[in-house]
């Protein structure tokens, strides 16, 4: 039992050095969100935002600081946890949340949202956000091998790779999709039987919540896919009803008809990021100059 | 409760403390009897907590198995006792006919009807199937069928057929239990055994590993490339074939090393279900090292009534190929686990033919024969894997059309990289060279030095979200 707390504690300061010294990968993200994200701008969600908005011509064309902090699988059960560093920063004004339903309202596992969060458990309310999902891990987060659980390898390639400051979170795809476009219109029939979860559902309204209360421009952003597998009735009515701006790229065709802008049915490659980010621009100048903090801002 | 659950690791050590805490309290033989009460309330109960309405299936089976046993046992001509022990078989068999096969069944009529020009729609049942029903029915069957042989005596105490049945190390995924085994031992009063205990300690420890590290691991790559097989290169597919091999083996081994440790530490010894099966020189030999209480069940009750081997070559492989059809059957309700269950039985038909089921003569063939045993065992769990045939055989085509490199996700392959060589090289040396095993595990620095990473393996490296494991939906 001695040997392994002394081995518990060792592999975990061990990891908290090696998180603290990644100069890229998701790692360093994770870590600057926690250490230092103040910019004004925040995008958060799931690999849909990090390959999908490129901070730099948001930077460029409202002449505000930005960063992406949309990572990987993640939805509301992370982003949340992201708003609450957020907010310890100061900073932010705005905040573009992609929407992905799975990720955000539908059931899945709730689970698979805590490791990318575990860098940040002593921040006041991320903790609660662990116990909410699973009351057990106040007692697993207790040792620090779980900690690190299933992030080792992780953790060594983001200390061997290159840094990626310089794009400020964004996640470039390079390749091309050779398929063809999946895109459908949604079916009632079948997006009725759907499960909601209640948990995330709850964080999301939480998220809306607590933007509107701090002053902090909340968008919701819809951005291009060609899969037929999304449902956004929920997420719509939800923004209609909370009166959060929803931007989504159903308006414009070019984005379901040019498959050369996706790298696979659910992604852009960084053409197709580039375009959607410049058209993008264009609906959130509207937005922003209405929005409660626009005397702050300088578009 | 499975056991990589994080209710496993706070329950069960208040399990164990009570259970032993219960022999101290009461002296003599009431000890006995209440620990074993205690183990009953348990075993109901933690079956309780999944589902009440199924607890009383395996209560219904309990009590029909027992009450048949002990008609049986009063009538002495054989004649009569036919008619009682299928009378007792079928209603055993019932719910596992309604909650697995109903479905296959009549969809299969439906099939049939069709085919001859009728159009039906069956009706469908879109019940849970209970967890182990398969496995605590044919324990249950086993017992009926070895008071019907005259084998063993019908069970008196209800108590104590209870727990036999229910016995929760093993009610989930096995090992099938034979009568003559667990009724003693749940019979005698038990005194906590420090060396059985450290053995239970060690098996639970390394059924952990096989389970969390290497089987729910290797389930994330396999499931990636299973859930859209031709979106990656054949390569790809072989790759995730042999992972699949690899997993079930962690999978199903890792619960039945955990239970064997459990009941080893509640001082029970049930019967080791695996032994390095992938070392096996022939797919005969596979079956004496995988799942070996299912394989010990079949042979007892399907394949000696047919038969056996002491009949004519003919119906010996006839005999061998009905008790592989069940076997396939007993896996799940569809196609594929039967051609599964065909090709194992035809394998062994042919090596029965060729003479290959002896064990090889020169060491030099041992690995070639040892190779070529996986291989057929490998492909076989593809069909096993993939939801019908002719994905397998698509996929089959696909690995030997698309030879591109594998997709390799790196972090993947880092946790293989750890997990595998441990558990070849443990099984390699268990296999041949045992005594530099036993020579290592004398110094107390490896022994520890070995537990210590296996234990820290887990926590860094296993997939620790409780998964199910594969053998409970059987």
């Amino acid at each position: 039992m001695a040997i392994m707390m002394m081995v518990d504690l060792a592999v975990g300061m061990a990891a908290g050095l090696l998180r603290q010294r990644a100069p890229g990968g998701v790692t360093h993200k994770a870590e600057y969100i926690r250490q230092r994200a103040d910019e004004e701008l925040v995008i958060v969600g799931s690999s849909r935002a990090s390959h999908h908005i490129v901070p730099r011509i948001l930077r460029d064309s409202l002449g505000v600081s930005v960063y992406n902090a949309g990572m990987d699988g993640m939805g509301i059960v992370y982003n949340y946890g992201v708003l609450l560093q957020l907010l310890r920063h100061g900073g932010v004004r705005t905040v573009i949340y992609e929407l992905t339903p799975w990720n955000d309202y539908l059931t899945d596992d709730n689970g698979q949202y805590l490791p990318n969060l575990r860098n940040a458990y002593g921040v006041p309310g991320v903790d609660s956000l662990f116990w909410s999902v699973d009351p057990s891990e106040r007692i697993k987060m207790m040792s620090g091998l779980y900690r690190v659980n299933s992030m080792l390898p992780r953790l060594g390639f983001d200390n061997l790779s290159a840094a990626t400051d310089t794009l400020w979170g964004y996640e470039p795809l390079w390749s091309r999709y050779a398929g063809a476009s999946r895109l459908q219109e949604e079916d009632p029939s079948v997006s009725g039987k759907y499960e909601y979860d209640p948990l995330k559902i709850d964080l999301l309204k939480k998220f809306i919540r607590t933007c509107r209360e701090r002053n902090i421009q909340l968008v919701f952003s819809v951005s291009p896919y060609l899969d037929r597998n999304y449902s956004y009735r929920y997420g719509m009515a939800l923004a209609e009803k909370e009166r959060v701006p929803v931007v989504t790229f159903r308006s414009e065709p070019q984005f379901f008809e040019d498959i050369s802008l996706y790298q696979d049915p659910s992604h852009l490659n960084n053409t197709g990021a580039e375009l959607y980010t410049r058209w993008l621009v264009g609906k959130l100048k509207p937005i922003l100059a209405d929005s409660p903090g626009a005397g702050r801002d300088t578009i | 409760m499975i056991f990589n659950s994080f209710q496993f690791v706070w329950l069960f050590p208040l399990i164990f403390v009570l259970y032993w805490g219960c022999s101290r309290l009461w002296p003599g033989r009431r000890a006995g009897d209440v620990a074993k009460y205690f183990l009953l309330a348990v075993s109901y109960g933690l079956y309780a907590q999944w589902s009440v309405p199924y607890t009383l299936i395996l209560f219904g089976v309990t009590l029909v198995t027992f009450f048949f046993a002990l008609l049986i046992e009063r009538r002495k001509a054989f004649g009569r006792k036919k008619y009682i022990i299928w009378a007792g078989v079928s209603l055993t068999l019932f719910p596992l006919l309604v909650f697995k096969y109903f479905n296959f069944i009549t969809g299969a009529g439906a099939s049939v009807l069709q085919w001859i020009g009728i159009d039906a729609a069956p009706p469908a049942l879109e019940w849970v199937v209970p967890l182990g029903l398969s496995f605590y029915t044919f324990q249950a069957l086993g017992y009926l069928w070895d008071v019907y042989y005259a084998k063993i005596k019908a069970e008196r105490n209800f108590g104590d057929y209870m727990l036999f049945v229910a016995f929760f190390p093993q009610i989930l995924c096995g090992p099938i239990s034979r009568p003559d085994e667990l009724l003693p031992q749940i019979k005698s009063p038990r005194e906590f055994d420090y060396t059985r205990a450290v053995s239970g300690l060690k098996y639970l420890l390394w059924g952990m590993f096989l389970k969390v590290v290497l089987a729910d691991r290797l389930g994330i790559y396999v499931d990636t490339i299973y859930a859209e097989p031709l979106k990656y290169s054949g390569s790809s597919s072989l790759l995730a074939s042999i992972c699949y091999s690899l997993q079930i083996y962690g999978d199903f081994a890792g619960y039945s090393f955990m239970a064997l440790g459990v009941a080893r530490l509640l001082g029970f010894d049930i019967i080791k279900n695996f032994n390095r099966p992938y070392l096996a020189t022939s797919v005969s030999a596979f079956w004496k090292r995988w799942n070996i209480s299912l394989t010990r069940w079949l042979t007892t009750y399907i394949y000696i009534p047919l038969g056996g081997s002491r009949c004519g070559k003919l119906r010996t492989y006839r005999n061998i190929m009905l008790t592989f059809l069940v076997s396939g059957i007993w896996h799940g309700a569809n196609w594929t686990f039967i051609f599964w269950g065909v090709i194992h039985g035809a394998a062994q038909c042919v090596e029965k033919f060729l003479g290959w089921n002896m064990a090889p003569r020169g060491k030099w063939s041992v690995l070639p024969r040892i190779l070529f045993t996986f291989v057929i065992v490998n492909f076989a769990w593809i069909f096993f894997r993939l939801p019908t045939i002719g994905e397998g055989w698509e996929v089959i085509r696909h690995i030997f059309s698309s030879p591109a490199a594998p997709y390799i996700h790196p972090t993947t392959f880092f946790h293989l990289a750890v997990a595998v060589p441990i558990v070849v090289a443990a099984d390699v040396m268990r296999e041949f060279t045992p005594g530099i095993l036993a020579g290592l595990n004398r110094y107390t620095v490896v022994r520890w030095s070995a537990y210590v990473i296996l234990l820290t393996l887990i926590l860094t490296f296993g997939v620790l979200d409780s998964g199910q494991f594969i053998y409970v939906s059987f």
